[in-house]
């Protein structure tokens, strides 16, 4: 059996797996596997340690207290003292991440809230600026044909479609802030796990904890990551690798849909990085 | 039947969106446009009458719009629907996934009027 240590994960690479586990559901049930089983083992070592101090203590008790036993015992006791502080200020900490407020909700519940306010919020800001659009649209070509009309109708059309296509921000702003409650909801359910682990939830009436959201079940639900953090790709990078998919045998395009590592589709630096129209495009032509 | 003719089915979750895409086709040309806000639904319609382009988004609940395509392909009937694929959904896996299950058309969101346009004209042909 080799001796040889393992080599300790930074921290960063430590959050970077944490992160790429809780991205998608399957991750977040192996996280949720391993924090349980982490708090079995947590909770018995404990116990292991408390009855090894306390059959000490009773045992040096019972011999009677020499001179040199007692300092181990003030020792001990001083441990103890140390431990228990530690863990009421534990206690106290992962309290505060859910205070009750006044309405009875706690603030990541009320910070999630917020966030769907918003999506709503901006769902009936831009129903209502497509309904004036489509007032304008109605109403311009209701102008008379003429050769001075004719081209401020077209003009107003223009720019009536740029305001059609930017309302669709609604779509990627909704996907972006549903990321961010999903993350929410998660970081929820992990805070009311260690609550019931250190059983805070007894000592504050009120704290209720929610039946966890079912994961996603959906076969492709790894797929779906929504909008790009980066902005996104344009539409030239997504044409270009519909391009160089149709050059590639259909073994390459099995493997690399397995693997995700042909290098075909890779984009030089940028390993399964977000692709541009014009890359998809460029595939679909060589298919053809 | 002239493309513009054809009955154009587009599928996505979003209210707005369906809107945007009904008014963006209505401009092109297509007068006959009808919505569904699912791929299950989207299958339904598709299986009740005759459609000649589908566009669809990626991620819906109940069935996502990857099963919804792949559902289309393995029918029988719909299964050389012409279908465009419009998604948030970029990197090359979610391409690749895409293509495979027989994708006509890829368009990234957020996308614009004209790149709307080609891509149909790029499945269908000269509109």
């Amino acid at each position: 059996m080799s001796s040889q240590r393992r080599p300790e994960l930074t921290e960063e690479e430590y959050l970077d797996i944490e992160e790429a586990l809780a991205s998608n559901a399957r991750g977040r049930s192996f996280l949720r596997m391993r924090d349980g089983r982490a708090r079995v083992v947590a909770l018995n070592e404990v116990r292991k340690l408390q009855k090894e101090m306390k059959d000490a203590l009773q045992k040096a008790q019972a011999e009677g207290g020499a001179s040199k036993d007692d300092a181990h015992i003030r020792i001990l006791r001083e441990e103890l003292r140390e431990m228990s502080s530690y863990i009421n200020q534990t206690r106290r900490e992962i309290a505060a991440l859910r205070p009750a407020s006044d309405n009875g909700t706690n603030r990541i519940m009320a910070a999630t809230g917020e966030l769907e306010g918003i999506v709503s919020a901006t769902e009936r800001a831009t129903s209502e600026i497509l309904n004036g659009v489509e007032r304008i649209q109605t109403l311009a070509l209701k102008l008379p044909k003429g050769p001075e009309v004719t081209p401020i109708v077209d003009e107003i059309q223009m720019q009536v479609t740029e305001v059609l296509t930017a309302c669709s921000f609604q779509d990627i702003t909704g996907q972006r802030t549903t990321k961010v409650v999903n993350t929410l909801r998660y970081l929820e359910q992990r805070v009311n796990s260690m609550i019931e682990i250190w059983g805070i939830d007894g000592a504050m009436p009120g704290l209720t904890t929610p039946a966890p959201t079912p994961d996603d079940q959906r076969p492709d639900a790894h797929l779906m990551n929504g909008p790009a953090a980066d902005g996104g790709p344009s539409q030239a990078d997504v044409d270009a690798l519909f391009e160089r998919l149709g050059k590639a045998t259909d073994g390459e395009k099995s493997r690399a849909s397995q693997a995700g590592d042909n290098p075909l589709l890779e984009k030089p630096g940028k390993k399964n990085a977000p692709n541009t129209q014009k890359d998809i495009d460029a595939l679909f032509n060589a298919a053809e | 039947m002239r493309n513009l003719e054809k009955h154009v089915l587009v599928v996505d979750d979003y209210n707005t969106m369906r809107r945007i895409l009904r008014n963006l086709l209505s401009q092109i040309g297509f007068s006959n446009v009808e919505e569904a806000e699912d791929g299950s639904t989207g299958l339904r319609k598709l299986r009740e009458r005759s459609f000649g382009l589908v566009i669809s988004d990626w991620n819906m609940a109940p069935m996502s719009g990857l099963e919804f395509l792949k559902e289309v392909r393995s029918d029988g009937a719909l299964k050389d629907m012409p279908f465009i694929m419009i998604t948030a959904e970029s990197k090359t896996e979610n391409v690749v996934a895409a293509k495979e299950a027989g994708v006509s058309n890829y368009i990234v969101k957020p996308f614009n009027a004209d790149t709307l346009k080609k891509k149909i004209e790029a499945v269908l042909g000269e509109l």
